[in-house]
């Protein structure tokens, strides 16, 4: 029994597939549901040695002294690291600011600054408790707009300006500096990225309409339910690490930088099912440290967050504040744009680069607008640190964009789905960037969503919110997602039986990457499932991925699998041609189940296992030698960078949310959600459904639930009571998935990534449709019943 | 040091440990039985739970030394006979697990729910797993797999 409420507009052009297009059952289910699944939290090696670690309590600092003399004599302690045993170098995606563990000072609560392996959790703790430190405390900076001004009260970075830019490989970024010229002289500016477009300042007075608004986004915390866990040993001269991450090539990468005399073949990097990630795994914060231990033992070493310590240690979600400024004609044409979005690094720089340079795209890609500015900053505070969580800054950004449509539409006076419709961007159209989107029905997202919330029989199905106490509203909200161009790569071989081995290099995190990828793979041999087996997330026998992050899996490495299949069946064909007895060309061929057949003549057959070696009728075929020596391999690469420098698709999606408001208690109630996506092609629709109902759900939750407290910097609601995470009671079971496909140009069977979308839309349309039931506008989010409370009293004034 | 008697999942077992250790660790660590997790360490998230007899519990709160005498019973004793429970099935069928960190917990709850309420309603339904966190999927095929295998069933 599946939800009555899902539905799906679907493309008739796949019906004759065996194995993409349904919703087979998940490869990995089986496993998960009895317990069998290992992750790296279930690695637990004989003498293993667990480590803990020392974190600075101050939110800035000048260190003077690390003295590890008392904690060195504790029985069962096995090795302590600070600085002084670490290589004295930087890490960081772009621009390098990071040290392994603290050097000359400490910029936030949580910063690492020693480790301690002992023979128990326990005695580790009781170490790390008798490092003494020494330091001088100096003046801390947490406000974010406070940070950006351009006399703040603290300089987190003095030599930001001279850290080393890593801008190879990027196109993008070849003629950048740090900062653009205007704002050298912000001292906590980490990098801005700017774009006009157009005449912008004049566009503004010819504008019937200019509307201005300030938005805000709180942090919010990844709460992977595993947390981050590394368990790591020495063997030789190779250090092998299993690791809850979600891209184990780039863990890989960073590590070399952060260990410079290691070279990639002295790692591996193995992620076994990692219990979620959604951005918050994706940089080694805890593999650098673990490999400092493990150079100075032979025993392996488990580093685990606690709970408490993912707030302060690991990485969130940033806070970020637009603002935003449009111009507007009175027909309701937007005609200029001009934003300025601050996001907050925290004190190291690990994704929040990348969210700054692609969290702005949302301002330009969902509709026709000719004139458009932007500038976004990355701010360093002496706070925690911030990364990407499900959709790279695009989401928060998006949450400004989709609650400004809203007022404005508001004040031209339409309909909020009719004002976006006269704005929107469809198939073929360019955007400010100059980017042509591509064959995709972006109304179709918007209308169809709208159409089937506003179908809602409110009265006969939600009597009991008939009272003076609640409000109801319904608000919409659209998203157009970008995902960037990179490159994957896959290896297959082919043994005896048409048994297919791909290793592939990212992990599956829960998105279903194993399963659309053996759905794809049965598809282009024509064998049965169960004849595939994927190897994942493993640098020693993985080719490089870019991994689960930015909705960018299923397209590149569907498409990296792809290329692989036709490299080892060309293979396969050549050798084949001269086992049949009629001349044929190897294009003549094709493989289903474990035969190799002449297209058109079926009975035309051999049998696969004719390719490999016979090495004595004892012992019988080779599985995998083939009879000219050598196995049946292919490898290939999909690289879309070589597309140009746009994007490498958008998906769209709009979300329609019905909520009601408790104007006693400020509590929201979500009682309906709809997302209708253009997915391209659905490869698996249950699994897009789930994609869907997930990133909704955190949607929901970032709208209402979830903030982290700061007080001076430190993290005050560090775990799951004060910091709640919703439930069965909070998410409502009513989350709806539309699923439109118009297949993509480029993606395999025309699919296109899927993972965040359900995010894109989710928050802004519960702000927009909390403002619709108290017409009131909040701009901050969580809307919290605090901040519902404080609106509604001062409504009054 | 005189062991603690333990019976999980029908078989005996013998531990050394702290009594004071908490079950969870010694079903993980000593037992070898990881498919009950670890997660937030307060008694929260519901990763751990297992049941004892029927009732579920999250075992990172409870010391092992009060299990002597009891039944407890872990995912890994769900479907022993290589044959997945009712529930397990739904699970697998209704698409409700996805990084599935936090499904031997939901699976362990939604057992003792069942127990208790052979019919349950999806409001019904939602409230015997609030005890329980997921971080994927937004609960909808959670629920729905805990419906299904009601309906079989019944």
């Amino acid at each position: 029994m599946s939800q009555s409420g899902q539905v799906k507009i679907r493309m008739e052009s796949h019906s004759e597939n065996r194995h993409v297009g349904k919703s087979i059952a998940r490869i990995d289910a089986p496993d998960k549901v009895t317990g069998k699944a290992i992750y790296a939290m279930d690695i637990n090696p004989n003498r293993l040695l667990h480590a803990k670690l020392l974190t600075s309590p101050v939110a800035h600092a000048r260190l003077i002294g690390v003295d590890v003399e008392e904690a060195e004599k504790v029985e069962g302690v096995e090795v302590i690291i600070t600085y002084k045993d670490v290589p004295d170098t930087r890490r960081g995606q772009f621009i390098l600011d990071q040290p392994i563990l603290a050097t000359e000072k400490l910029r936030y609560i949580g910063e690492p600054i020693a480790a301690v392996a002992a023979e128990t959790p326990e005695i580790a703790e009781e170490a790390v408790n008798l490092i003494k430190l020494q330091y001088e405390e100096l003046p801390a900076v947490f406000d974010l707009e406070e940070a950006f001004s351009e006399n703040p009260c603290a300089t987190v970075h003095e030599d930001v300006r001279s850290y080393q830019f890593a801008k190879q490989g990027d196109p993008r970024f070849e003629k950048r500096d740090h900062v653009d010229e205007e704002y050298t002289d912000r001292p906590n500016l980490m990098y801005t990225d700017s774009l006009e477009v157009g005449e912008v300042e004049s566009a503004f007075e010819d504008a019937d309409h200019i509307v201005e608004g300030r938005y805000e986004v709180k942090s919010l915390q990844h709460c992977s339910m595993e947390p981050h866990v590394s368990v790591g040993r020495r063997v030789g001269g190779t250090i092998k690490i299993w690791t809850s991450q979600q891209v184990p090539h780039n863990i890989e990468t960073e590590l070399c930088m952060a260990y410079p005399e290691m070279n990639p073949g002295d790692l591996e990097i193995k992620s076994p099912y990692v219990g979620g990630g959604f951005g918050g795994k994706i940089t080694p914060f805890v593999e650098s440290i673990l490999v400092g231990i493990l150079h100075k033992t032979d025993r392996p070493v488990r580093l685990q967050l606690t709970r408490a310590e993912e707030y302060m240690v690991g990485v969130s979600r940033p806070q970020v504040i637009v603002r935003v400024k449009d111009g507007v004609t009175k027909e309701g044409k937007i005609i200029a744009r001009d934003s300025e979005i601050l996001f907050n690094v925290g004190a190291y720089n690990e994704q929040v680069f990348r969210c700054t340079v692609s969290g702005p795209s949302v301002t330009v890609g969902s509709y026709k607008i000719p004139n458009v500015k932007y500038t976004s900053c990355a701010v360093y505070t002496n706070l925690p640190k911030y990364a990407a969580f499900r959709g790279f800054g695009k989401p928060e950004v998006n949450w400004a964009m989709e609650r400004h449509m809203d007022k404005i539409a508001r004040e031209v006076g339409l309909d909020p789905v009719e004002y976006r419709l006269k704005n929107l961007l469809r198939a073929g159209d360019v955007n400010a960037k100059g980017e042509t989107l591509g064959k995709v029905d972006t109304e179709a997202c918007l209308i169809k969503s709208a159409e089937r919330l506003r179908s809602t029989d409110i009265e006969n199905k939600y009597p009991e919110y008939d009272t003076e106490e609640w409000k109801i509203g319904m608000g919409i909200a659209y998203g157009n997602k970008p995902v960037s161009r990179s490159s994957a790569a896959a290896t297959i071989k082919v043994q005896r039986d048409m048994n297919v081995i791909a290793y592939i290099g990212a992990p599956e995190i829960g998105q279903g990457a194993e399963t659309v990828l053996t759905q794809i793979i049965a598809e282009g041999f024509d064998i049965e499932l169960e004849k595939v087996k994927i190897i994942a997330g493993d640098t020693a026998n993985s080719p490089y991925d870019r991994g689960p992050t930015g909705s960018r899996f299923t397209y590149h490495t569907g498409n990296a699998v792809r290329k692989a299949i036709a490299d080892v069946k060309q293979k396969m064909f050549d050798l084949a041609v001269g086992e049949f007895d009629e001349k044929i060309d190897s294009s003549d061929l094709k493989t289903s189940d474990g035969k190799i057949i002449i297209k058109g003549k079926d009975d035309s057959e051999i049998s696969v296992n004719h390719l490999f070696s016979n090495y004595g009728q004892m012992v019988g075929v080779s599985n995998t030698m083939l009879k000219e020596g050598g196995e049946l391999i292919g490898t290939a690469t999909y690289d879309s960078r070589k597309g140009g420098k746009h994007h490498a698709f958008w998906t769209p999606v709009g979300q329609a949310a019905l909520v009601a408001v408790n104007q006693i208690t400020g509590r929201v109630e979500v009682l309906r959600m709809v997302t209708a996506t253009d997915v391209g092609f659905a490869l698996n629709p249950k699994n897009v459904e789930q994609q869907i109902e997930g990133a909704t759900g955190q949607g929901i939750s970032s709208a209402l639930y979830e903030e982290i407290i700061y007080e001076k910097g430190l993290v005050v609601n560090p775990n799951f009571k004060d910091y709640r995470i919703p439930g069965t009671m909070e998410l409502p079971y009513e989350s709806e998935t539309i699923i439109i496909e118009t297949e993509d140009e480029m993606g395999p069977y025309g699919a296109r990534g899927v993972g965040e979308m359900g995010m894109m839309a989710s928050a802004p349309a519960i702000g927009n449709a909390i403002s619709n039931a108290l017409s009131i506008e909040f701009d901050t989010m969580p809307i919290t019943p605090e901040r519902v409370i404080e609106a509604l009293e001062n409504q009054g004034d | 040091m005189e062991g603690i008697r333990l019976e999980i999942n029908g078989k005996k077992h013998v531990v050394n440990v702290s009594p004071y250790k908490p079950l969870r660790d010694v079903l993980r660590y000593d037992v070898g039985l990881t498919g009950t997790k670890e997660s937030c360490d307060s008694g929260v998230c519901g990763v751990c739970t297992v049941l004892l007899g029927d009732k579920a519990v999250k075992s990172c709160l409870i010391p092992v030394g009060k299990m002597v005498g009891e039944s407890i019973t872990t995912i890994e004793g769900l479907s022993e006979e290589g044959e997945f429970s009712a529930l397990q099935q739904s699970f697998i069928d209704c698409f409700a697990s996805q990084c599935g960190y936090c499904i031997p917990g939901f699976i362990m709850a939604a057992t003792s729910l069942l127990v208790e309420n052979s019919d349950p309603t999806v409001q019904e339904i939602r409230e015997g797993l609030s005890g329980n966190l997921c971080r994927c999927t937004g609960y909808v095929k959670i629920i729905d797999a805990v419906k299904h295998a009601a309906m079989k069933e019944a």
